[in-house]
């Protein structure tokens, strides 16, 4: 979010400045089940396999999360990032299902094998949709998609191959114990946040290198970037591929969550999810179809828990009713859908971005130049949200540039420990429930971040003493 | 004689981002033959789609027969009397000569009336009548572009570059066609061909890097090889 | 000067080619339908199976097409507005009444806004040659159909919107359900024409009327041998004939409502549901138009998401009022008192001369989308919106500074592709099981149709449906015989559309761009 391209900040503190809200996230989804189990007073792991503590549920709600968030993940990459549209990810999706269910409970194949051929598969015909995408453009290509992914559907609902695939009532199998579901979830919820953080790191990594940059370049304008001299078949195969490959990944993590496969996972619906997703968070944006994946899961979750009461005695006499939920969730979502595409076009982050820069110079203005004239050290702690490097930040705050920045930091305690890290321990706190945890994460950030802040500081020193 | 029929006051018109028209004026008279002259990429051809509110125009004043018509959609403009032929001759390919001026009916029967006038000024179109679009010549195809902007009573003509791309002869046939219907209507016409332009026109406009830079009646310009040089380029 | 006429060419160019090439692989299967067959009825009975499934699909694939060659837009909510022609048709022939006189009433009011609008369509019909042979007639004008239009909207907003509400009222208020949509329909027709009654002339029937006496006049006149007289000396002057055929046409269709109601009201009852199935539609394409699509003309890219949303949310208020189970088709949704009405009793058996396993229904079907068909063709190749529409697909921007009302046009093309969507949703349902996904199946197989005929082209999406059809009909007879499944048909189109994207991405008529 911030803009530390001038700075010169040693890279490890580079990284992580450009990356708090993300390792901020990390830390608060590693921590996950053991705060829900904190909040709700229930079992992490219950001993028997049959009982479904509160936090064993969200631990699930939660795997569903991170699988509908990396095929979020591998759609954008395709549509927001690539400008290919695809009304098929279900192919993808349902390769990974059908196929680990199909080698593990048809074939007797072990799990891992079964994964390996599952992704192999889904890369083939990732290399199929790019040779397609050779010839096809645009509506076409989405039609291919379409037509393509419709066809696995309907052969998986065949009679004809029911002896395989199950037909309309699919199959049921067996995950191995350590990452069962039932058993195992508490592993399983584990396994799933590295699969999707890998996802998540794999797609940025992409798109912050040279190869993302063409990429974007060939969804904006595919004929300029063919005669700057790229070659945009392979750069759409890349994508394709890349895609493919997360989809199937999603698949898996799907089948392994659930046990089974049905031809729904085939489904257009699979397309639809990841789409609304993107939608909701931000169409070409990191952050974004993760963000609308976890809201749209998660409040479905929340909105199937109850149903809602609504009085309407404020309008007819003595008339109360009970609106199921669930029936209004989807009606919702797809007018949440079309709302997002007519007023909030570019989604939460998109929109976010771009009036970040305004927000950004009103607080400036209103809130933070005052400040830091009346406490200069706020000038240093605010660094990461301000975007400013050390110098700028202390010009702004009036402090004199030769000034040992270590003076100040002894001064101050606090500003030992940088802004981030502050607000990291505080918001442990405070959502564990406790300030006992809150005091102890504060210590153990502070204890981790002290080298990072060392070598900040040396590296400025030195800095100093050559200019 | 002199009284203004379209008035363009400073006009700053937009593509995306860019800024082609940085203060345009243009004044026709009723009656007369007006042309914008300038190099290529001057901003000739976004002045006439600015008037026809094909362009985003974001300031300025443009007043046909004293009604401002700056925010109208193309559709109004064009129903107000001013008729438009564009660059490239845009015809309909897949449409016939025929239907090609039907499309221009404002009210059922325009055609009817008008018919005999189209067919005198350009007698070929007569005997083409049932052909497609796409069969005709370029130079038949620029006749059908203006007689479709002659099947409404317009007042006003816009014609842009009818001469690009076309044979002398056909150019010779196209400019008597011009020159008689301005007995008829005004026209305000955008052309690159100075020889055209200058046997044709009353008046000029000059247009250099989106700005209107000079005007005046063309017995001004002609044989001043100065202003012609610096501002058209060679005469 | 080129004075050299330049005839067309007869050579065999890449669509002529493709063209040759989908007949041939359509009668090929026939051939081996016919000769796996072995026996007329079954053959036939597939070929006219086939064709219904392909004028269905050709009735949401025309909208798909026309809309898409004017506006670049793939509208996929197009199989919803199919759906949404089903449930509404349901929604007025379940609330509409057992009894005789209410049903009188009900007609009436229908008929009477019927007449003007149908004498219209047929005296235009009837002129078309003389038209032809006496071009002053058509250069002085065809009666348009403005005002008539008008009225009839609010006929038909009013009588079904009525019905609904009558039907509501007396569910909660426990009266007589009849007398209260007859009210409703009443109020509701009298609301909507409050628009109209602002009109001096008679709610427009004495203007129709004058039109044609109008146009009775110049033709007399020209047969007389003398010079017509100018329009503006005729238009608008009511005259004492034209007040007389003003009572006759409200009589006759008092008269035609009452003599059909006694006699056979089935037939009507599916009038008024296909027209207010239609009149929902296209209402619904209009709200989609202005509402939703015309601000994303400026992201194309948006578009095709946005009506997949829209899609979207229609399926899921159709699930949410009628529930998920595929159910057969409409008839068995029907109030006691009605089973059996839906379809017309006219229509149930099968086809009589042919002693075939065809029904009744399927010829009906195929007549419906044969008109359908030659109906929009002679649109857009005869009239005037039909030359705007093709020069629309062309340079619309040209088009508008013309002095056409382009937006306009845009929507009008919409609503008329909606309306024949939702034509397709009622007719269909009659015979096909109707279930909120039938809506996403639908576009499947339209957008498969126009893919394979052309994006944009009209005259491919008509052969592609025909041709769509048929590999449905003889792919599923196969996988009956062979496999004894019948998965393999929709399986076969997808594979047709498949091979024609990967082999001539712009269809058999569509152009290279």
């Amino acid at each position: 979010m911030t803009d530390n391209r001038l700075g010169r900040r040693h890279p490890l503190v580079q990284t992580f400045y450009d990356n708090w809200p993300y390792v901020l996230v990390l830390i608060l989804l590693w921590r996950f089940p053991y705060i829900v189990a904190n909040i709700t007073h229930s079992d992490v792991a219950p001993d028997s396999p049959r009982i479904v503590s509160e936090a064993k549920f969200w631990q699930g709600v939660m795997i569903e999360v991170f699988t509908l968030g990396v095929l979020a993940i591998s759609y954008n990459l395709m549509f927001g990032f690539t400008g290919l549209i695809s009304f098929g990810h279900g192919v993808f999706f349902g390769t990974g299902v059908y196929s680990v269910a199909i080698l593990v409970s048809e074939y007797q194949q072990s799990f891992e094998k079964s994964i390996l051929i599952a992704l192999a598969l889904g890369v083939i015909i990732a290399l199929i949709w790019a040779m397609a995408a050779f010839r096809l453009k645009g509506v076409y290509f989405a039609m291919f998609t379409l037509a393509f992914a419709q066809i696995f559907y309907e052969l998986s609902r065949l009679t004809l191959f029911k002896f395989l695939t199950g037909g309309d009532d699919g199959i049921t199998w067996t995950a191995p114990d350590w990452i069962n579901a039932v058993r195992n979830r508490l592993t399983l919820y584990y396994v799933a946040l590295a699969v999707f953080v890998f996802a998540f790191m794999l797609v940025r990594r992409l798109m912050n290198s040279p190869s993302g940059k063409v990429l974007v370049a060939l969804r904006d304008n595919p004929v300029r970037a063919e005669t700057l001299g790229f070659n945009i078949y392979l750069y759409r195969t890349l994508s394709i591929v890349v895609s493919g490959f997360l989809a199937t990944l999603a698949g898996i993590m799907h089948t392994v969550n659930f046990r089974q496969a049905e031809p729904t996972t085939l489904s257009l619906g699979r397309t639809v999810d990841p789409l609304i997703g993107s939608l909701i968070g931000g169409i070409g944006t990191n952050p974004g179809p993760v963000l609308g994946a976890s809201l749209l899961r998660i409040g479905e979750q929340f909105l199937r828990k109850d149903d809602l009461q609504v009085d309407f005695n404020f309008i007819i006499y003595r008339y109360t009713t009970t609106i199921d939920a669930e029936k209004y969730w989807s009606v919702g979502l797809g007018i949440a859908f079309i709302l997002f595409v007519l007023v909030v076009p570019y989604g939460l982050v998109g929109s976010l971005n771009k009036t970040w820069i305004e927000i950004r110079r009103w607080l400036r203005k209103y809130l933070y130049n005052p400040l830091i004239k009346k406490y200069p050290i706020v000038a240093t702690w605010a660094e990461p949200f301000t975007g400013e490097p050390p110098e700028v930040a202390k010009a702004l705050a009036n402090i004199p540039p030769e000034l040992d920045l270590k003076e100040w930091a002894l001064a101050y305690p606090f500003a030992a420990m940088n802004s981030s890290t502050a607000i990291i321990a505080v918001l442990m706190g405070f959502v564990a429930w406790s300030w006992r945890v809150g005091v102890s994460w504060l210590l153990f950030l502070l204890l981790i971040s002290a080298p990072v802040r060392m070598v900040a500081l040396e590296r400025r020193f030195q800095k100093r003493r050559q200019g | 004689m002199s009284e203004p029929i379209l008035e363009v006051k400073d006009i700053h018109t937009f593509i995306g981002q860019f800024h082609i028209l940085e203060g345009v004026n243009v004044t026709v008279q009723r009656g007369e033959i007006t042309v914008l002259l300038g190099r290529n990429g001057a901003g000739k051809t976004t002045t006439l789609r600015s008037i026809m509110g094909l362009a985003n125009v974001r300031s300025g004043e443009i007043r046909f027969k004293g009604r401002e018509i700056r925010q109208m959609r193309p559709f109004k403009v064009a129903r107000l009397g001013i008729g438009y032929v564009p660059e490239y001759r845009a015809i309909f390919r897949d449409l016939t000569v025929e239907e090609n001026l039907k499309i221009a009916e404002r009210e059922a029967g325009d055609l009817a009336r008008r018919l005999d006038f189209i067919y005198s000024l350009f007698p070929d179109l007569q005997r083409l009548r049932k052909l497609g679009g796409a069969q005709l010549s370029g130079g038949q195809q620029q006749m059908l572009a203006v007689a479709r902007a002659l099947v409404a009573e317009n007042e006003l003509l816009l014609i842009d570059e009818p001469s690009e791309g076309l044979a002398p002869v056909i150019i010779e046939q196209l400019m008597a066609a011009i020159r008689q219907l301005s007995a008829h209507t005004t026209v305000l016409l955008v052309e690159q061909n100075f020889h055209m332009a200058s046997q044709l026109a009353d008046r000029f406009v000059i247009i250099e890097e989106g700005r209107s830079v000079l005007s005046g009646p063309m017995s001004d310009l002609v044989g001043n090889d100065a202003v012609i040089s610096k501002y058209l380029g060679a005469a | 000067m080129d004075t050299i006429k330049r005839r067309p060419t007869f050579k065999i160019d890449k669509n002529t080619l493709s063209g040759v090439v989908a007949i041939g692989f359509t009668l090929l299967m026939l051939v081996l339908v016919a000769l796996d067959a072995k026996d007329g009825k079954r053959f036939s009975q597939i070929v006219a199976g086939g064709l219904y499934q392909g004028m269905l699909i050709f009735m949401v694939a025309a909208g798909l097409s026309i809309v898409f060659g004017l506006m670049d837009v793939l509208n996929f909510a197009q199989g919803s507005l199919l759906m949404i022609g089903a449930y509404v048709g349901f929604e007025i022939l379940s609330s509409l009444s057992t009894d005789t006189k209410t049903n009188a009433v009900l007609l009436s009011i229908h008929v009477v806004a019927f007449t003007p609008i149908a004498t219209t369509l047929l005296i235009e019909i009837a002129m078309i040659p003389l038209y032809r042979f006496v071009p002053k007639l058509a250069e002085a004008g065809r009666p348009s159909s403005h005002l008539l239009a008008k009225m009839t909207a609010s006929a038909l907003i009013g009588t079904p919107l009525g019905l609904l509400l009558g039907s509501t009222v007396a569910d909660n208020l426990g009266s007589s359900a009849d007398t209260m949509r007859v009210i409703g329909a009443v109020v509701v027709t009298a609301l909507a024409s409050v628009d109209m009654v602002r009109d001096p002339l008679l709610f427009g029937i004495k203007w129709f009327i004058n039109e044609i006496s109008t146009r009775f006049q110049i033709g007399l006149a020209i047969i007389q041998g003398r010079q017509a007289p100018p329009i503006e000396t005729l238009e608008y002057k009511p005259s004492s004939a034209s007040d007389k055929a003003v009572l006759g046409a409200i009589l006759l269709s008092t008269f035609m409502a009452m003599l059909l109601n006694t006699t056979e009201t089935t037939a009507l009852r599916f009038g008024i549901a296909a027209i207010a199935a239609v009149f929902a539609g296209t209402l619904a394409g209009i709200i989609m138009e202005t509402v939703f699509i015309r601000p994303t003309y400026v992201r194309p890219f948006f578009q095709i998401v946005l009506t997949f949303g829209i899609a979207l949310v229609i399926r899921e208020v159709i699930i949410y009022r009628y529930g998920i189970a595929t159910q057969g088709n409409l008839t068995a949704y029907l109030p006691r008192g009605l089973a059996g009405t839906f379809p017309p009793h006219f229509l149930h058996g099968l086809f009589p001369n042919l002693e075939t396993t065809i029904f009744n229904y399927w010829i009906f079907m195929i007549i419906m989308g044969l008109l359908m068909m030659v109906g929009v063709q002679v649109l857009l190749m005869r009239t005037r919106i039909g030359i705007i529409i093709r020069a629309g697909v062309q340079d619309s921007e040209m088009v508008e500074s013309l002095g056409v009302n382009v937006r306009l046009v845009f929507t009008a093309v919409f609503a008329l592709g909606a309306g024949i969507a939702a034509m397709g949703g009622i007719i269909s349902a009659g015979f096909i099981s109707v279930d909120p996904v039938m809506g996403d199946l639908f576009l499947l197989q339209a957008i498969a149709v126009v893919i394979i005929g052309g994006l944009g082209s009209y005259a491919g999406t008509s052969l592609a449906a025909i041709i769509v059809g048929l590999t449905r009909s003889s792919a599923g007879y196969f996988s009956r015989q062979q496999f004894n499944t019948d998965g393999l048909a929709p399986i076969a189109v997808l594979v047709l559309l498949c091979i024609v994207l990967l082999v001539k991405p712009s269809g058999l008529f569509g152009k290279e761009h």
